[in-house]
C-alpha cells in the first residue's frame, strides 16, 4: 500500500494542484510549513493561517484550517488582531517579500516592535510574482526585473537587521535547503514572542527566465552555490542562512 | 546491507511536469517524454524528488529486501 | 438610572464598553482621540494603539474574526487610509464598528472643526459595490443609545457599521440616562473552531477564489439584501412636522441641532440612520413643495436624496466649520423667497 504523506494533511488536498506556475517555490514552502506543524502536533482548532496578497498570499486558503486572506500588506496587523484577541491560537503568517516589506514593511517594524507572538513565514523571491515581474524590495542590486531593465540600483532590504533590531526571532533559508528550512519554522513555531523565517524560494516564470535561468531546478541550484548554512553566528552574512534568537 | 529500492508513485493530476524531479534524481529515474512524467523503476528511494516536488505529486515507497515478505 | 454628564466621544466609549466591546485598535487623531483615551481605562476592553489606521482596522478585522466584538475610531484622514480594509471587511463579511467623528477636509483641513464631508466616503470609499449601514446621532444621548444600535446592526449583518459624529457632537458634554440597551449576539463562530477561508477574492463557498460572474452577481445582491433586511429594524429618523410650511428643511448631526432653530418657518426631517437612507423620507417630502438640505459639505446627502426623489433638492452648505445662525437664518430666508 502507498504510504500517506500525513503531512498533507494540514492542506485542503482536495484544492490541488495549486494554481501556482510549474517549478514555483511557494509549494515547496507550503510542505515545510505542513511539516512543521505535524511535528508540532498543531491542531485545527488551535491554529489559524493568514497571507497578504501575491502568489504567496493564495497560500492561507490552501491549509485545512480557518484561515484569512487579507488585502494587500495587511496579514500582520489581522495576525495580531487575531493573536490578542485570543492568545490561545497559534498564528501563522505565509505572504511575499513585496507584501510584508514593500506595502506593508510599517507593519514588519511595528509588529517586531511590540514582539507578537505570531510566526511569520516569508516567501522572498525577490519579485513581484504576481503582477508580472517588478522590482521587489528584497531584489538584489545590478538584478534584471520588468522595472529594473538596467539592473536595480537599489540595495534589498536587510530584514535581519529590521528584525533582530527588536530581539526577535530571524532565520533566513532556501527551498533548496529543504531540511534546513523546516528547522527554521519548526524553531519559529515554537519561540515566543515575534518570529521571522525568510525562505528565499523561486520564482521562475516572471524573475528566472528574465535573469537567464532555464529552469527552476536551475534557481534552487543556485542557492545551493549562493548560501551557506552558519549555524554559530549572531550577525548572518548576506551569503549566509542560519537562526539568529 | 541491501540496496533500497523505492516504488515511485506519481500523481499526474498534481504533476506541472515541471522538471524538478529529474533533475534532482540520482539515478535519472525520470524522463519526460510527450509532457509527461515518466519513471523507470531505477528508484533507490533518496526521497529527494518527494521533497522537492512543489506540487505533492510524488509518493516514494520504501521497498526493503529484508522486509518484503517474499511469499 | 444613572444620569451622567459625558462628553459625545466619551459617551461613545461607554456605551461601547457596555455593548460588550471587547477589543479596540486605534491611533490617535483629533477629534477623536477622547474615545481611545477612555478606553485605555476600561478593564474590560483589550486597546491596542496602532501604528497608523491601517493597522487599526486590520487588527480588529482580525480581532473580530477571533471572536471578540471589536471597534476603531478616526477621523476623516484616517478614515480614508481605512477604505480598502472597510471594503474587505464587507467582502469577508465581519461585523465591526467604524466611528468616523468628522472634521473639515480634505486632507489635514481645519482638526478642531466640524464638518460633514465624510457622507459620501461612508457609503462609496472602498472600491466596488457594499452596502454600509451607517448611523449619524446627533446628541451625547443619540450617540451613547447609537454606539449599541451600531454594535447590534454590525452583529446582525456580519459587516462594519459606521457611526458617524462630528467635532461638533463629538465634544459636546450633555447629561445623559445610562441605560442598558438590550445587545445583540455574536453569530460568526471564531477562528480557530473549523477551516473556513476568509477572503476579500470573489469566492465559492468551496473554492478559495472563482471568476465566476454568476457567484459575483449573487455575493452582491446578498449584500445588499441583507443590508436592506438588517436596516429595517433601524428606520431612526426625526420629523417635526409644519402645517404652516411648504418647506422641509433636511438636517442632520451637528447641523439639525442648528435646523431645530427654524422650526417656525421649515419643517425639519433628520435622519439618524443615513443609509440606507430611511424610505420613509419619501412620504414626508410629498406633502412639501421644497425641500432644502442643509449640510456641512457640498451637496453630499443632497445629492443622494434627489436620487431617491426623483425632485429637485436645495442646497445650503455651511462650509469651513464655523456655524453662524445669523448668517444660516439669511441664507434660508432667500431660498425661501426665491421659489
Ligand atoms: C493596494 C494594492 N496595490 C497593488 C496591488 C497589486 N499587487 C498584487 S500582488 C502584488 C505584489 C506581490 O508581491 P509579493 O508580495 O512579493 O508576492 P509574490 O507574488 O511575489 O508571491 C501587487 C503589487 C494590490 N493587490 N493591492
Ligand atoms: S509567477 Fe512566480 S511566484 Fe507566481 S506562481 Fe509563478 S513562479 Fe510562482
Ligand atoms: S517535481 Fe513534481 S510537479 Fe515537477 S515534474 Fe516532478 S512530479 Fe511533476
Ligand atoms: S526517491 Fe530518489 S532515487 Fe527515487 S526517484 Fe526520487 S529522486 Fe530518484
Ligand atoms: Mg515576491
Amino acid at each position: 500500500m502507498t504510504k500517506e504523506l500525513t503531512y498533507l494533511n494540514y492542506l485542503k488536498q482536495e484544492l490541488l494542484p495549486t494554481q501556482w506556475c510549474p517549478g514555483c517555490g511557494n509549494g515547496i514552502i507550503l510542505k515545510i510549513a505542513c511539516m512543521a506543524m505535524e511535528k508540532l502536533d498543531f491542531q485545527q482548532k488551535d491554529t489559524v493561517m493568514v497571507s497578504g496578497i501575491g502568489c504567496s498570499g493564495r497560500s492561507a486558503g490552501f491549509f485545512d484550517l480557518d484561515s484569512v486572506h487579507t488585502v494587500h500588506g495587511r496579514a500582520l496587523p489581522v495576525a495580531e488582531g487575531i493573536k490578542l484577541a485570543n492568545e490561545k491560537l497559534n498564528v501563522m503568517v505565509i505572504s511575499g517579500d513585496g507584501d510584508l516589506f514593500g506595502i506593508g514593511g510599517n507593519h514588519l517594524l511595528h509588529a517586531s516592535r511590540r514582539n507578537t507572538d505570531i510566526t511569520v513565514i516569508c516567501i522572498s523571491n525577490a519579485i513581484y510574482g504576481m503582477t508580472g515581474g517588478q522590482c521587489s524590495p528584497t531584489t538584489e542590486l545590478t538584478s534584471k526585473t520588468l522595472t529594473t531593465p538596467r539592473g536595480n540600483v537599489d540595495s534589498p532590504i536587510n530584514v535581519q537587521a529590521l528584525v533582530t533590531a527588536h530581539n526577535c526571532f530571524y532565520a533566513r533559508s532556501t527551498t533548496f535547503h529543504f531540511n534546513h528550512a523546516l528547522k527554521c519554522v519548526f524553531e519559529a513555531l515554537q519561540y515566543k514572542g515575534f518570529s521571522f523565517v525568510e525562505i528565499k524560494s523561486q520564482c521562475i516564470t516572471n524573475d528566472g527566465r528574465r535573469r537567464g535561468f532555464k529552469n527552476s531546478y536551475e534557481m534552487l541550484m543556485s542557492y545551493r552555490e549562493n548560501y551557506k548554512i552558519n549555524n554559530d553566528t549572531n550577525k548572518l552574512e548576506h551569503n549566509e542562512i542560519g537562526i539568529i534568537r | 546491507m541491501a540496496k533500497k529500492q523505492g516504488i515511485v508513485n506519481i500523481n499526474h493530476n498534481r504533476c506541472k511536469v515541471c522538471g524538478i524531479c529529474v533533475s534532482v534524481c540520482p539515478v535519472q529515474n525520470y524522463k519526460i517524454e510527450h509532457r509527461k512524467l515518466r519513471e523507470f523503476g531505477k528508484c533507490i528511494a533518496c526521497l529527494q524528488c518527494e521533497r522537492y516536488c512543489p506540487d505533492m505529486a510524488l509518493i516514494i515507497d520504501t521497498k526493503n529486501d529484508e522486509k518484503t515478505p517474499t511469499g | 438610572m444613572t444620569k451622567r454628564l459625558l462628553q459625545g466621544n466619551q459617551a461613545v466609549a461607554l456605551a461601547a464598553v457596555k455593548a460588550g466591546l471587547d477589543f479596540y485598535a486605534g491611533y490617535p487623531i483629533t477629534p477623536a482621540s477622547e474615545i481611545l483615551h477612555e478606553l485605555v481605562n476600561k478593564k474590560t476592553v483589550k486597546v491596542l494603539q496602532m501604528e497608523d489606521e491601517i493597522a487599526s482596522i486590520n487588527a480588529i478585522i482580525g480581532s473580530s474574526l477571533a471572536g471578540a466584538k471589536s471597534m476603531t475610531a478616526t477621523s476623516g484622514p484616517g478614515f480614508s487610509l481605512m477604505q480598502e480594509s472597510i471594503g474587505l471587511a464587507h467582502m469577508m463579511e465581519i461585523p465591526l464598528v467604524i466611528v468616523n467623528v468628522q472634521r473639515v477636509g480634505p486632507s489635514t483641513g481645519m482638526p478642531t472643526f466640524p464638518a460633514q464631508g465624510d457622507i459620501l466616503q461612508c457609503k462609496y470609499g472602498s472600491h466596488g459595490d457594499y452596502f454600509p449601514i451607517v448611523f449619524y446621532p446627533n446628541s451625547v444621548a443619540e450617540l451613547y443609545e447609537f454606539t449599541f444600535n451600531a454594535f447590534n446592526a454590525s452583529e446582525e449583518s456580519l459587516s462594519p457599521v459606521i457611526l458617524l459624529s462630528d467635532s461638533y457632537v463629538g465634544h459636546l458634554y450633555e447629561t445623559i440616562e445610562e441605560t442598558d440597551y438590550p445587545i445583540s449576539k455574536r453569530t460568526l463562530a471564531p477562528l480557530g473552531t473549523s477551516n473556513r477561508h476568509f477572503t476579500g477574492l470573489t469566492h465559492a463557498d468551496s473554492k478559495p477564489a472563482t471568476s465566476d460572474p454568476e457567484v459575483h452577481k449573487k455575493f452582491i445582491k446578498h449584500l445588499e439584501a441583507k443590508q436592506k433586511k438588517v436596516s429595517k429594524k433601524y428606520n431612526n429618523y426625526e420629523y417635526i412636522e409644519n402645517k404652516d410650511s411648504d418647506t422641509l428643511l433636511i438636517a442632520y448631526g451637528a447641523m439639525s441641532r442648528v435646523a431645530y432653530d427654524f422650526k417656525e418657518d421649515f419643517a425639519i426631517y433628520r435622519p439618524v440612520r443615513i443609509f440606507p437612507i430611511v424610505e420613509k423620507i419619501k412620504a414626508i417630502a410629498k406633502k412639501y413643495k421644497e425641500i432644502v438640505v442643509m449640510e456641512m459639505n457640498t451637496g453630499q446627502y443632497a445629492n443622494e436624496v434627489e436620487r431617491l426623489l426623483h425632485r429637485e433638492v436645495k442646497l445650503l452648505p455651511i462650509l469651513g466649520g464655523k456655524i453662524d445662525l445669523k448668517e444660516i437664518a439669511s441664507k434660508l430666508r432667500r431660498i425661501k423667497k426665491k421659489k
